[in-house]
């Protein structure tokens, strides 16, 4: 489905989000899905990402402003809300389903149109706000005893807080489904953190749903090749995050808006050992580079090696990785 | 040699042959092998039946030996020496014997052999030691199995344990139960769990090791409907009753009429002494053995703990639901000229009972009510005293329509009760005009909302107050500004501000920092911004009640 709407129309309803113009969005929604059967489904599964996705190249692109990028999510999930309550309601005895963004993602778009999907074929999501913890989920779980877990991730870094909620759904003994952008174009990832499943898109995560074994095999099956450096981080975790509030401050550290801060570095670093893949981490590093210019945020360089002085030497690799990433970035350490 | 000791060998030679031990000799230049009566006797052979030849006593070795044999007299008969050999020799009645052999060769000194002899004797004890090895083999294969089996029964209890400890949901506790069962133990399970009165039935769920799982809920599923679920009609000969789903002790039951007669065994399932249900496992054309059986009734004992906790636990959880929607509104009214959202989030997720409390309601004379308070203590006190708080500010509220009449009317009603519930509190009274709102705040003890003007432009509404439930003379102020459009006001507990990076407070600056930044934005993105920017601040450490509301000048 993704990619059949005219990227004309695309881009008309992105200017429209642009001007924060919500009649002018919902006039186009509605166009859409006066047109025909598929037409939720074009706007949930094609027009909505789409948009969106252009609306974080912008925002990355430092064309919109923060502001920009916020109205136009709001009026997307809006939008979402407004057709979701326009569907038939699920009934009480319908199969549950939890759905829940990965603890530090605050994208939950994605999570409401996998409830729309699902509610579509008559499943009754329970959509958790965004950045869950995994306690939340468990209490989640516990109350709507759904028959999956549905953990959305959008950014590389919080996969390490989608690996912590990923195992908590299934120590419940409740199948877990991952899918979102961080969890790339395979299952592999969701794979290696222990998902029992990957959804392509969340829109289709009831028919993946449907055929889901709904046998979940005690943690100890579980088989995670994880990499050893991971344990590693994960035991020194605190001391790492207070060395580098040491070494940094901790506006420097934390930064959660600009997205550029040494944790942010830190979570995808362990975010590349976890997907084996060192283009994230290299990726990150260029990004935060290109933040450097903003107002505010320190070069890559110094929070990189604030976190290379901060990691334990017993890390070989992820120093190793980090320092080859820094340099294939361009990022001079 | 003499003829005396000629006839001293000879008697030797009749006494060794008396015991079974039989005498040969090789004379290599003449290529003959030459045995004695009883040599031929240990190889099974008539006297002077023996050909005498080398190749002639390969023959009679078992054929599995005889590589060996080869071997051994090869080395010795180029090296010269001593050897000792035990091997199996074939009579020609079929019949096999063990034999030793020991001899001597030697050679000279171009490595020939010069001449060879020695001794023979049936190693009669062996048979009996061979059947004794047998045995112990057999044995030790039995013990092996038993050992295998031992473990994996252990396996099997240890993953139905590890599968079922997590959860607290009765359904997933039959779906992994009956996953298992039919896995490892039977071909087909059916799992019926009815709950004392006032749960009533709750569910039947059956499976099938090829067919998968049906849950059906709400309502019994009947013998007949859950088999037929199962694609096997187990009743279809009348044989199996309906009670077999109502047993009080663990039953057995064979239904031969079918291909593959089916084996089933049914057993209560029992918790605290009350049956809540039954468990019916199927085998096909395997009986249940007493070890199978008792594991099958371990695996549901199991299962009626866990279905037992997991209903306790459902029923705490209707019991915090109604204290949680008794203590803050499900959704936020929508007032004209008024963009408002609130965020809330209390520190103990698996209770979610929190000791912060928000209400936002209408005042008769049209203008409306803001309230976000902070009860002291927690847990379910907490909210025990947050709902009555709620409640009896509700009526102070619309009945004096004033913020500050509000909160004493309030401290006296919490003075009068006995469990001295204390809080802090601040409440706001709006009025929305055309394009503005008159805001007026009083507080208790609790922190004064913050303006936001514009973009990083941002101020205290400086007001104090005392708490409420302590003092009959408590003090409080009240402050009044109006809004123009597109300012908001926020108000706040200080689980916000006192959220911790390390021993670093968020802050009141870092708050007003961050509403400020965003200040244009819905008041739905405020409170989403304040509350990601508190939880990359927190970093996942766990944080006190969080409770955030955001009012913004629609105009």
């Amino acid at each position: 489905m993704r990619g059949e709407l005219p990227a004309a129309v695309v881009d008309d309803f992105v200017i429209r989000l642009g001007h924060g113009d919500e009649e002018g969005c919902r006039a186009l929604v509605g166009e859409l899905v006066a047109s025909g059967g598929q037409g939720v489904r074009a706007v949930a599964d094609d027009l909505i990402p789409r948009a969106l996705e252009l609306v974080g190249e912008k925002w990355e692109a430092a064309e919109w402003n923060v502001a920009q990028e916020h109205v136009a999510s709001d009026i997307c999930e809006r939008i979402v809300a407004t057709m979701t309550m326009e569907l038939t309601a699920p009934a009480e005895s319908t199969s549950a389903a939890v759905i829940a963004c990965a603890e530090g993602e605050w994208h939950s778009l994605a999570a409401h149109i996998a409830a729309m999907g699902l509610q579509l074929r008559s499943w009754r999501p329970v959509v958790l706000g965004p950045s869950v913890s995994a306690s939340q989920l468990v209490a989640a779980i516990y109350d709507a005893g759904p028959e999956l877990v549905a953990v959305s991730c959008s950014l590389p870094a919080n996969l390490p807080g989608a690996r912590r909620m990923i195992v908590t759904a299934l120590e419940t003994g409740t199948p877990v489904v991952a899918g979102g952008r961080a969890f790339g174009e395979s299952p592999d990832v969701a794979k290696r953190l222990g998902a029992s499943s990957w959804a392509a898109s969340a829109f289709d995560l009831a028919d993946l749903a449907e055929g889901l074994d709904t046998f979940v095999p005690p943690l100890a099956y579980l088989d995670q090749a994880l990499h050893p450096d991971l344990g590693i981080l994960e035991a020194h975790e605190s001391t790492i995050v207070q060395e580098l509030s040491e070494l940094l401050g901790v506006e420097h550290t934390v930064d959660g808006e600009l997205g550029a801060g040494g944790v942010w570095l830190f979570r995808t670093l362990q975010a590349a050992l976890m997907c084996d893949d060192r283009k994230l981490l290299e990726r990150q590093l260029q990004w935060q580079q290109g933040r450097s210019r903003l107002a505010g945020a320190l070069p890559a360089a110094v929070i990189a090696r604030a976190l290379l002085a901060a990691i334990p030497r017993s890390a070989a690799t992820a120093r190793a990785w980090l320092d080859t990433a820094a340099s294939d970035a361009g990022v001079e350490l | 040699m003499t003829e005396e000791t000629r006839s001293t060998a000879q008697s030797a030679a009749n006494w060794l042959a008396d015991i079974g031990v039989g005498t040969w000799t090789w004379d290599p230049a003449a290529g003959v092998v030459a045995w004695d009566p009883a040599t031929e006797a240990v190889y099974g052979l008539d006297t002077g039946s023996f050909p005498g030849t080398f190749d002639a006593y390969l023959n009679l070795i078992h054929p599995d030996d005889r590589d060996e044999v080869v071997k051994v007299i090869g080395e010795v008969a180029t090296m010269g020496g001593d050897y000792s050999i035990r091997h199996r020799v074939v009579w020609p009645n079929g019949v096999v014997r063990w034999v030793e052999g020991q001899g001597r060769i030697t050679v000279d000194e171009t490595g020939q052999p010069l001449d060879g002899r020695g001794i023979v004797y049936a190693l009669t004890d062996r048979v009996t030691f061979d059947k004794e090895r047998a045995e112990l083999t057999a044995s030790e294969e039995v013990a092996r199995a038993d050992l295998a089996a031992s473990r994996e029964r252990l396996r099997f209890l240890i993953d139905l344990t590890d599968a079922i400890a997590g959860t607290l949901n009765t359904e997933r506790v039959a779906r992994q139960f009956v996953s298992l069962i039919t896995g490892r133990l039977a071909s087909a399970c059916i799992v019926d769990v009815q709950l004392q009165e006032p749960f009533g039935h709750l569910f039947t769920c059956v499976g099938h090791s090829t067919r998968g799982q049906h849950v059906t809920s709400g309502t019994p599923l009947t013998l007949p409907a859950a088999t037929a679920r199962l694609g096997t009609p187990l009743d279809g000969s009348g044989r199996l009753p309906e009670s077999i789903l109502d047993v009080d002790t663990p039953e057995q039951a064979k239904i031969v009429d079918e291909p593959g007669a089916k084996y089933v065994s049914a057993v209560p399932l029992m918790a605290h002494g009350t049956r809540i249900g039954t468990a019916v496992a199927v085998r096909t054309g395997r009986a249940w053995s007493r070890e199978s059986r008792e594991l099958l009734e371990a695996a549901c004992r199991r299962a009626a703990g866990a279905f037992d906790r997991a209903e306790l636990h459902a029923d705490r959880s209707k019991f915090v639901a109604m204290f949680q929607a008794a203590a803050t509104p499900r959704d936020l009214p929508r007032i004209p000229g008024l963009d408002l959202a609130a965020h809330y989030r209390p520190a103990t997720d698996l209770i979610r009972l929190g000791g912060d409390l928000y209400d936002v309601f209408p005042l008769p004379g049209g203008s409306w009510m803001l309230v976000v308070g902070d009860i002291c203590g927690k847990g379910i006190v907490a909210a025990g005293h947050a709902e009555l708080a709620r409640t009896a500010l509700r009526a102070a509220a619309v009945a004096t329509e004033d913020p500050v009449e509000t909160l004493r009317v309030l401290n006296r009603t919490l003075l009068t009760e006995s469990t001295r519930p204390m809080l802090t509190a601040a409440v706001a009274k709006v009025t929305p005009t055309s394009g503005q709102a008159t805001f007026e705040v009083a507080v208790a003890g609790h922190p004064p909302p913050l303006l936001v003007q514009g973009l990083d432009d941002w101020r205290v509404l400086e007001v104090k107050g005392t708490m409420l439930g302590v003092t009959e003379q408590p003090k409080f102020e009240r402050i009044t500004h109006v809004l123009e459009s597109g300012q908001s006001v926020a108000l706040y507990t200080d689980g916000v501000t006192e959220s911790r990076f390390g021993s670093t407070f968020f802050g009141v600056d870092r708050l007003g920092k961050t509403l400020s930044k965003g200040w244009s934005a819905s008041a739905n993105a405020l409170v989403g911004d304040v509350a990601s920017t508190i939880d990359a601040w927190a970093a996942g450490q766990p944080s006190d009640d969080l409770l955030l509301m955001v009012a913004r000048c629609e105009g």
